[in-house]
């Protein structure tokens, strides 16, 4: 039971914001000694499980493609793609954009996109504009909630996206967690087995989406009628003084 | 085989020595020593993680998170582009900017599915990972094919991958730390624990039961550790393996 000290040491090193690597090193230190591991045993397993797992690491060999490419303007280009796309709501939008970030993930394009390189500086405002379009001046609430639902489109499309791409971490960690576990899979198992789930969050997500324009409408025409309601109240009062 | 995982690593390896170098002659930024030693150190467990024996491989590892929790590891000043001279290239490059980009995905599936064809009695790519080497194989094409298409020279792409690469910082590291720390946990016990503490509040013969509870379980695991790459080791060992696979079959 004592072992389980570890997960508790993620779980309050997580919450309290203190630098990951720090936290999941001292984790492991603290479990393996509430194991009854040797120091000397634990910090080879720390040498040998980190060699093993080299291969989480190999996107950093894709950064000099995406590097050059970004400073000859692929993001640009990507952008200017993005608005040519007539989409009229938001949660249509929305759509489209969780659609491009599910498929890229799946094709392993995962620097397409992401929270600082499209949400924040486009994907967001566009969410927004879309909705200022159709409805006018927003509230406040209603403008937070559009770029939750934006960051979250990237977060729900990566995710279950990325799970096709055979050479994902996450499906390498899987694969090499089961070979150290003596069973044999290939990626590409792995991958294919992916793509049911990835469908279903493509279209629970968009159902959640589309209920978001309804969701809008209804907060706009909330805070119009207390507008109106304050308005009258003050035009009354003023007719009475 | 003709490419194996080990070169994969090695290339990898030389990147990364050459950031750490990059690194070392920023005067720009404060912690440069630190921030090469990190890259550097990196740099050695992966072109020397088969030579160098786990125990002091280890203590390096310790010390990279040592010099990375502590802040050592810093960006630097790039000389960038505008936004109005990359608008002006987009535009003048246009659609081509995507071929690179697409060739990374492209060549890693072909990779996984022809790799293991043999050229003279020897498969081409490491049959035990070929996916693996036909990323490793396509970053390389890629690389070729954006020096064509971009008309740049030499050093230039590794220079521009440093913004990149000190964007991500040491947080590159971390999927490999999680793992090892699923190293640590599966050598203690910990999924035993799970698992025992999982098959005493559910019905282990009921196979909905217990495919809820590896679902439920592994989503719960994962917002609580804030990463799947975590919650992974645990539930799967504790659940997935003993209970779905070994008990009730799973394939």
């Amino acid at each position: 039971m004592l072992t389980l000290i570890g997960v508790a040491i993620v779980i309050l090193g997580f919450a309290l914001r203190f630098n990951p690597l720090l936290v999941v090193t001292v984790a492991g230190l603290a479990t393996g000694l509430a194991g009854h591991l040797s120091l000397t045993k634990i910090l080879s397993t720390f040498g040998d499980a980190f060699v093993t797992n080299r291969y989480m690491s190999l996107f950093i060999l894709t950064l000099p493609v995406i590097g050059l490419l970004e400073r000859y303007g692929l993001k640009e280009k990507s952008q200017e793609l993005i608005r040519k796309l007539r989409a009229a709501t938001t949660g249509r939008l929305l759509i489209v954009y969780l659609f491009i970030r599910e498929l890229c993930a799946a094709l392993g394009l995962t620097s397409l996109g992401g929270h600082a390189q499209m949400v924040r500086p486009l994907v967001a405002p566009m969410a927004e504009g879309a909705a200022e379009a159709k409805h006018g001046e927003l509230p406040e609430a209603t403008k937070n909630k559009i770029k939750a639902h934006a960051a979250a489109a990237d977060n729900v499309g990566l995710f279950f996206g990325e799970d096709i791409f055979v050479a994902i971490g996450a499906i390498v960690l899987m694969q090499g967690f089961f070979e150290g576990q003596g069973i044999h899979m290939e990626p590409l198992q792995m991958a294919v087995w992916g793509i049911p789930t990835a469908i279903c969050a493509f279209l629970i997500h968009s159902v959640r989406l589309l209920l978001l324009d309804k969701k809008i409408k209804r907060e706009v025409d909330a805070s119009a009628s207390t507008t109106t309601a304050t308005v009258n109240t003050s035009a009354k009062g003023g007719k009475q003084a | 085989m003709i490419i194996s995982l080990e070169m994969v690593y090695y290339l990898a390896g030389i990147f990364l020595a050459i950031v750490a170098i990059l690194s070392l002659r920023d005067k720009a930024n404060p912690k440069r020593v630190l921030t090469a030693s990190f890259w550097g150190l990196y740099a050695i467990t992966f072109a020397f993680g088969k030579l160098i024996p786990s125990m002091y491989m280890g203590i390096l590892v310790i010390v990279m998170v040592l010099i990375a929790g502590f802040g050592g590891v810093r960006g630097g000043k790039y000389e960038d582009t505008t936004t109005e001279q990359r608008e002006k290239s987009a535009r003048k490059i246009g659609l081509k900017l995507f071929i690179p980009a697409l060739l990374i995905p492209l060549v890693t599936v072909i990779g996984a599915v022809w790799g293991k064809t043999k050229l003279g009695g020897v498969p081409i790519l490491d049959p035990k990972n070929v996916t693996l080497v036909a990323l490793g194989v396509g970053a390389v094409i890629a690389i070729i094919a954006a020096m064509i298409i971009t008309k740049e020279k030499g050093i230039a792409p590794i220079k521009e991958s440093r913004r990149l690469v000190d964007a991500v910082s040491w947080a590159a590291v971390l999927p490999q730390m999680l793992a090892t720390l699923g190293a640590i946990f599966a050598l203690s016990g910990v999924g035993k624990v799970v698992s025992d503490l999982v098959s005493s509040a559910i019905p282990v013969d009921n196979r909905f039961a217990v495919v809820a509870a590896y679902c439920i379980g592994m989503a719960l695991f994962t917002m609580i550790m804030g990463n799947a790459f975590a919650a992974f080791p645990v539930i799967t060992l504790g659940i997935g393996l003993p209970l779905l696979v070994t008990m009730h079959h799973g394939n």
